[in-house]
């Protein structure tokens, strides 16, 4: 009787034990992400300002046009379209008053009724201006614009259309009591953004990088070159080639975005220095896809992309990151059509630069290969398939080469070696290198232990956060795990 | 194995319906989803460039909205559309009509025909407008002031200062090289360079083409040279003089022992002023005091209410004292004896 009872307790803490485990390896497995604050989740949202860049007037204007009537009228235009793009999801004609009147506000009205009835969305990415006409009181302007439009349009029983474009046009502003306002604007003339691939041919053996300390979104605003170079050698001495790092669009769109852009440059260098390929990953943490966000994403590019364009150590570009954990909270072709714009415009700025998207999933690169140079996926899923996952999506991707830009294991011990343990972290990597040993790249999440891990990166789980702190080849105090060797004794790719 | 059988689902897919779409300035719809309103925009849409159609609307602006004479160049625009509010073609007269001048012959580029010109020289608000063929735009107003520069100030003669008196302070009628009046409300200002080095600024505003000031003259020490200002410009200056303050009758002084002390209390007073007040409370008063077998001693006091009082160390019995007051009101001399104190006086009353 005794003995029963005895097996009986060891039967329920087993099931106990191995209840918890699953709870927090499923919680691993999961790639969504909950926040508990609404402003961890949320993207910040910067001051207005104008992104709207003047040439100098070719004909004489009756009034000079000073810095101050470049930024003030570059705003309006600017809050103008952020306004046409707010009002399409929101259905809020309102906002649109602030910044257009007359025949203008009239037909942006008229836009907006129409695109909430039928589900077409058009989203300014740049505006390139030059002024025609100003009054000699100030109160009347004329421009010829040049801009970047992103139009995509879904519906039920049709396939999406999506239209990048070169729109020419002519703005017609009045100087009113709030300040400018579009009075008119005629479309002259549109061009389809044509862009051409860039092939990329190449392996890779490569660790996705955050120094241990300062991971997400601690990385640019604490950038530090010698603990970069440092870990750099590392790299190194796992036999890696490569190096996957992680460009926040916010770092790079503030007023003060040079010293960002400097620390971007002086890495890359250091990354051809130390012989290791690098493979910047735009738009980390991204949060949202609304419309009036798209004129700051495009900016991010046209800021980012001649550096990362300009140094030899950059193999491609991974516009996004798992963009498609975001289509049930933002749209499918929502998604798609802001990749879309972003690749155009990517393409736009570096014609020459590979570019990639690095779906989250083995199935979403399936279905959105798009018009990528390099097709990449995470490979989160459970080994035993990892081989024939990676056979589909290189079926499918024809001539593109196949880079699985991230693998990982945590070794997060709860209780007893589960969920894990160091050892079957290596045994795990070892297994997930082998089954990929056919991709043309394979990149493990990640170099280090996070010691600290942000909530508002991957959620306030708490077991989310241990699971997610232990993902390393080497432990925060800079001790080799297991898995490191499994790392570097892999010979990769083998094709 | 999967190979082939992706392979196969692959070619097997089914292509999906391509949807007509419908593109223009403000966005896409689908092409069987465009009205007649969306449709009479101009420019270039998916079906191709839309052509404006006639003038129908003309607005105008002309600015600056206040203009100097003989000086400030105007501008004025007219933004020129057709029925559905598209800028019309370019290459289209327009003519303008501002205030008495008309000028033809301007054309439309991006909708937009403009001129400038050189306003009428006299002062006033006028009326301009454009025209466009048949069509004329709703009247815009612009003003013509006159030119401040183009004058000098001249003074009127200002009578002397009187101090705790208003003075008036004036120029003559103001107009400038077009014999326009300057305007009400212009601001003005008199400047007063005093004899000792300092200086008085009296703020004006012109009416009826003359600024004028009434200055209340106090803490003035001495006259000296006046002049008048409208913005930049400056008048002749004129010299002015200030009458002093004056007493408008001999203060009387009263003196009485002081026995226990063996000195001699003085009060002067009531100190009026020729302008009809008392001195004010706290004007110094020096008191000088010569007995008769010669001995001297002077004090310094306060005004008070008119009065002010001093305590001189001299016997009493020394009189009568020769006493000197000096004031505010200048020196004034005089003999007396000692007699009742003041609040023996009122007792006794």
């Amino acid at each position: 009787m005794r003995f029963a009872l005895i097996i009986s307790a060891f039967v329920a803490l087993l099931g106990l034990v191995l209840w918890f485990a699953a709870g927090a390896y499923s919680a691993a497995q999961k790639r969504t992400v909950t926040y508990r604050y609404i402003g961890d989740a949320l993207a910040p949202i910067p001051p207005a300002l104008t992104r709207v860049t003047w040439d100098e007037p070719e004909v004489p204007l009756a009034r000079p046009f000073s810095p101050v009537d470049a930024r003030l009228i570059g705003t309006s235009l600017t809050e103008a379209w952020k306004a046409h793009a707010i009002a399409q999801q929101s259905g809020e004609t309102k906002v649109l008053e602030r910044r257009f009147a007359g025949v203008a506000l009239e037909r942006a009205e008229q836009s907006i009724d129409d695109a909430l009835a039928h589900g077409g969305r058009m989203v300014v990415l740049s505006q390139h201006a030059r002024p025609v006409f100003f009054h000699l009181d100030g109160s009347v302007f004329q421009a010829e614009v040049e801009m970047v439009v992103a139009r995509f349009m879904t519906g039920d029983t049709a396939d999406p259309t999506y239209e990048i474009t070169h729109d020419r046009g002519i703005f017609t502003l009045l100087n009113e009591a709030n300040g400018w306002r579009v009075f008119s604007y005629e479309r002259r003339a549109v061009e389809p953004v044509v862009t051409e691939p860039a092939p990329w041919r190449g392996t890779m053996k490569g660790v996705n990088y955050y120094p241990s300390a300062t991971p997400w979104r601690d990385f640019w605003p604490t950038f530090d070159l010698q603990t970069i170079a440092e870990d750099f050698d590392l790299l190194r001495d796992l036999d890696a080639d490569s190096v996957r790092i992680f460009l926040t669009r916010e770092t790079f769109i503030r007023d003060d975005y040079e010293t960002a852009l400097e620390n971007l440059s002086d890495m890359l260098a250091l990354a051809e220095q130390k012989g290791l390929r690098v493979v910047p990953t735009l738009f980390d943490l991204k949060g949202d896809y609304n419309l009036s966000g798209w004129t700051d994403d495009a900016l991010f590019l046209e800021r980012v992309m001649p550096t990362l364009a300009a140094a030899p150590a950059v193999a491609f570009v991974d516009v996004k990151n798992e963009p498609d954990l975001d289509f049930t909270y933002h749209g499918e072709e929502t998604v798609l059509a802001w990749i879309k714009s972003m690749v155009a415009v990517s393409r736009s700025l570096a014609p020459d630069m590979p570019l990639t998207v690095g779906w989250a999933s083995a199935e979403a690169a399936k279905d959105y290969l798009l018009d990528f140079d390099v097709i990449t996926y995470h490979d989160y899923a459970p080994i035993d398939g990892a081989g024939d996952r990676l056979a589909e999506v290189q079926l499918l991707a024809g001539d593109a080469p196949v880079v699985v830009t991230e693998i990982g294991e945590t070794d997060y011990t709860a209780l007893l070696g589960f969920p894990s343990s160091q050892t079957a972290q290596a045994n795990r990597l070892h297994a997930r290198l082998s089954a990929l040993a056919g991709a043309d790249g394979v990149m493990v999440w990640t170099l280090y232990d996070f010691p600290t891990v942000d909530p508002g990166v991957v959620g306030s789980s708490p077991w989310v956060r241990r699971l997610q702190a232990r993902f390393g080849m080497i432990m925060a105090d800079g001790t080799e795990k297991p898995a490191a060797d499994v790392f570097r004794s892999a010979a990769f790719p083998i094709r | 194995m999967m190979r082939t059988l992706y392979a196969l689902l692959f070619l097997l897919a089914q292509p999906g319906v391509a949807q007509e779409t419908y593109s223009d300035a403000f966005g896409i719809l689908p092409a069987d989803a465009v009205g007649q309103a969306r449709a009479s925009w101009g420019g270039v849409s998916t079906e191709g460039e839309k052509p404006a159609e006639p003038p129908q609307s003309v607005l105008t602006f002309i600015g600056p909205k206040s203009m100097v004479a003989g000086k400030d160049i105007g501008h004025a625009v007219a933004l020129v559309m057709d029925r559905f509010g598209n800028l019309v073609s370019d290459g289209i007269a327009a003519s303008f009509a501002l205030g008495p001048r008309a000028m033809s012959d301007e054309v439309t580029h991006y909708g937009i025909a403009d001129v400038q010109f050189l306003p009428d020289p006299n002062a006033g608000t006028f009326s301009g407008g454009a025209s466009v063929g048949e069509r004329q735009s709703p009247r815009a107003l612009f003003r013509v002031v006159a030119s401040i520069e183009s004058l000098s100030p001249e003074l009127e003669a200002t009578a002397s200062l009187v101090p705790e008196t208003f003075s008036r302070l004036a120029t003559r009628p103001m107009a400038d090289r077009f014999a326009n009046p300057i305007e009400d409300g212009v601001g003005a200002g008199f400047i007063l360079r005093h004899e000792d080095g300092t200086t008085s600024v009296i703020p004006a505003t012109v009416q009826e083409a003359i600024a004028e000031a009434h200055w209340l003259v106090r803490d003035v020490g001495s006259g000296g040279a006046l002049t008048a200002s409208l913005a930049d410009q400056e008048s002749a200056s004129e010299p002015v003089e200030l009458d002093p303050l004056r007493a408008a009758i001999k203060a009387p002084v009263r003196a009485w022992p002081l026995a226990d002390l063996d000195a001699v209390a003085m009060r002067v007073g009531p100190m009026t002023t020729s302008a009809g007040h008392m001195l004010s409370d706290g004007a110094i008063v020096d008191f000088s005091v010569v007995s008769a077998s010669g001995a001297r001693a002077a004090s310094t006091a306060w005004v008070q209410d008119g009065f002010a009082d001093a305590i001189l160390p001299i016997a009493p019995g020394d009189g009568p004292f020769a006493v000197s007051v000096e004031s505010a009101l200048g020196l004034a001399t005089t003999s007396v004896q000692t007699g009742l104190a003041p609040d023996v006086i009122r007792r006794a009353e």
